[in-house]
């Protein structure tokens, strides 16, 4: 594969990266509140 | 609103602490439409850098993923600017396609999707450095606190410094040549050259320099 390709196909997991987190935001904000 | 409930001994079980869905489809359809669809000279001139810096020996995967997600950074970077550039200039078209504030719907709300965009550019970085240190799940939730990789203050720096520059350089630009007030004795090549050093200029600094700090 070359890198137009690669860089191309990459894309959608930084996507899925950002997007995921904030599906989490309240799981991580509790989890380290309550763990010291 | 994070709401959550506890269950006697037990970890606090979160409920209902997603991002609502229309928000969250918001940013999806914001990042789809404003990051893709450019040529991507500036995020694929990361991994030729970084081919040049090392040209003696062929990039190992990790090596060659990290150059990717940088040259990515950087086009986030170019999306908030693109974004924000058009509302200032009232521009109509971008890529191809409307530009993201003409969208149905969008107008002034794409001012704040500008800083968002902006905002995504160190939270990949985080993500990503510490899943390359650790070999770890992405989600994880140390990794919301990561700030471990040698080099990365230096890569925040850099993005913070050009990002700086380019807002220097779009001052200069916007009470140069007001878009409703075109006035050529407000021009001169002192003023241009400093444009384009700034605009331009500091860009391909960018793409260049990012490679060195992480090798």
């Amino acid at each position: 594969m070359n890198d137009f390709d690669a860089f191309v196909g990459l894309f959608p997991r930084l996507k899925q990266d950002i997007l995921s987190e904030l599906s989490s935001y309240g799981t991580i904000h509790v989890a380290w509140h309550t763990k010291p | 609103m994070v709401r959550y409930m506890l269950h006697g001994t037990q970890s606090p079980k979160i409920v209902n602490s997603d991002l609502p869905k229309d928000a969250f489809d918001w940013f999806e359809k914001c990042i789809t439409h404003n990051v893709m669809g450019g040529k991507m000279n500036r995020g694929l001139s990361v991994i030729a850098s970084y081919r040049s810096f090392v040209s003696e020996r062929a990039l190992s995967e990790d090596e060659t993923l990290k150059a990717f997600v940088l040259g990515w950074c950087i086009e986030w970077l170019q999306a908030f600017f693109l974004v924000a550039d058009d509302i200032m200039d009232q521009s109509q078209t971008r890529r191809g396609q409307p530009c993201w504030y003409k969208v149905a719907g969008v107008g002034n709300v794409a001012i704040n999707d500008s800083f968002l965009l902006e905002s995504c550019i160190y939270k990949l970085l985080k993500k990503v450095f510490y899943y390359f240190r650790y070999k770890k799940k992405r989600h994880d939730h140390h990794a919301q606190y990561f700030k471990a990789e040698p080099y990365y203050a230096d890569l925040i720096e850099l993005l913070h410094e050009t990002t700086y520059q380019t807002e220097l350089g779009q001052l200069l630009d916007l009470i140069t040549a007001p878009e409703d007030h075109v006035d050529l004795k407000r021009f001169n090549m002192a003023k241009y050259k400093w444009i384009v050093k700034y605009k331009v200029e500091r860009w391909i600094t960018l793409t260049v320099s990012s490679r060195p700090i992480t090798t």
